[in-house]
């Protein structure tokens, strides 16, 4: 339920994208505050809980639901709001230029998780891998280092705010989230989640690449659970 | 880097310490980083909403959130973060236009910068041009008027929320967010705007 005039929905809607920050403008001020603030060592996050690798491959396909949000309606409170208003929002230049970037695709990811390896990953790795970890630390070869629970954590964290900076129509800001993320945390496990992201910010910024983001997607992650709603965003943009 | 040359936003996390606490707990407010990432367009909006030029964005805002930085541990638990957020900018900005006198020339060009031309319905207006006639129009509003106006209609906050983060009767809120309408479309209409 929103407190907005409909009547001047559609001019404010665009007038918020035009008004908020480009990625550039994020990492400048950013740089600004870090310099401006200390920096002691950093806060230490702990470690996620241990559990057999089926509990992991199940918390993770929940993770997955949870961190995009998709499926929990987190972007569709934006899209019914927009629903009001005539017309896709439209493109921001300099983000729009900058959203032709293409997400780069993650190192293979840590092979602890049988159930949810990574696509392409070679399997001597994995192997190879699994044994130094078994190597190392027989009677704790089932637990994952905790690096990477708090990396997993950081990650579906990201993909939360990424949801809700969608749900809020910044999109701009959502594909800066998603580049920091890929700086950050290149071996994540959230590939279809951060790539379905992207697209839907990509679309709602620039009505014109709907048709070419959601190929380049379903080409991508053919069987998606995803898809759908990219489908939606993409090509409910490309119709206005 | 991307392929026009300009830098990804690399994010060096700004690990801090806890501002002490008061209860000696665990942290009740989420870390500043994530702050920062979830509410830096707010803020960047909102004061250019409330009259900040492009050319003072960069150390507005960053004023906001060293000054954010410092109060968080002030912050209450379970205190809505943007009415709060508000708070501070707003402060920010006022001490802004107080401390700089060129900053009233800056409005009232501002508000007489020529608007783009109006080719065709608002809804398709380009997100900048659509940018430059909001901003163009909301100095023209009284300010008491703007600041429900800015935070309702751009921001989406409900009217309670408003109420609350301004310390405002809900009525007197309604009240100003009804005139600010009627402020906003004829300065609108008084610009040929369609």
């Amino acid at each position: 339920m929103t407190d907005r005039d409909p009547e001047l929905l559609p001019l404010l809607a665009r007038a918020r994208v035009g008004m908020s920050p480009t990625a550039d403008d994020v990492e400048r001020v950013h740089a600004r505050i870090s310099a401006s603030l200390l920096r002691p060592a950093g806060m230490e996050r702990g470690a996620a809980a241990s559990g057999s690798v089926a509990a992991r491959a199940l918390r993770w396909t929940r993770l997955r639901w949870l961190a995009l949000g998709l499926g929990a309606g987190g972007l569709g409170g934006y899209v019914a709001g927009q629903a009001h208003s005539s017309a896709a929002p439209a493109a921001v230049p300099q983000v729009a230029a900058a959203a032709s970037i293409r997400m780069t695709e993650p190192a293979p990811a840590a092979p602890a998780v049988a159930a949810e390896q990574p696509r392409g990953e070679p399997p001597q790795r994995t192997t190879r891998a699994a044994r130094s970890d078994a190597g190392a630390a027989p009677k704790a070869s089932l637990r994952p280092p905790p690096q990477e629970g708090a990396r997993a954590l950081d990650e579906v964290a990201m993909m939360q705010r990424v949801n809700r900076a969608l749900a809020r129509g910044e999109a701009a800001w959502a594909l800066s989230l998603l580049r920091q993320l890929d700086l950050e945390l290149p071996r994540g496990r959230l590939l279809e989640e951060r790539a379905a992201g992207a697209a839907i910010a990509r679309c709602l910024l620039d009505a014109a690449v709907g048709e070419s983001e959601l190929a380049g997607y379903a080409e991508r992650f053919p069987g998606s659970v995803h898809l759908p709603r990219v489908s939606q965003i993409c090509t409910r943009v490309d119709r206005q | 880097m991307d392929d026009q040359g300009r830098g990804q936003f690399r994010v060096e996390p700004v690990s801090l310490h806890p501002s002490p606490q008061r209860s000696g707990g665990p942290l009740s407010h989420p870390p500043f980083t994530e702050i920062f990432q979830e509410h830096f367009p707010f803020v960047w909006r909102c004061l250019r909403g409330l009259g900040v030029s492009a050319a003072d964005l960069d150390d507005m805002s960053q004023e906001v959130f060293v000054v954010v930085h410092r109060r968080l541990a002030d912050l209450e638990p379970g205190r809505e973060l943007r009415p709060w957020l508000y708070g501070i900018l707003r402060l920010v900005a006022q001490n802004h236009r107080r401390g700089r006198q060129r900053s009233q020339q800056r409005h009232h060009a501002l508000a007489c910068e020529p608007l783009p031309p109006a080719e065709g319905p608002l809804d398709s207006l380009q997100a900048r041009d659509a940018a430059r006639i909001v901003s163009a129009l909301l100095p023209e509003l009284e300010e008491t008027r703007r600041e429900v106006f800015l935070l309702v209609e751009l921001e989406g906050l409900s009217v309670p929320e408003v109420a609350s983060a301004l310390g405002l009767p809900l009525n007197t809120a309604y009240s100003r967010l009804r005139l600010a309408r009627a402020d906003f479309k004829a300065a609108l209409a008084r610009r040929g705007a369609p």
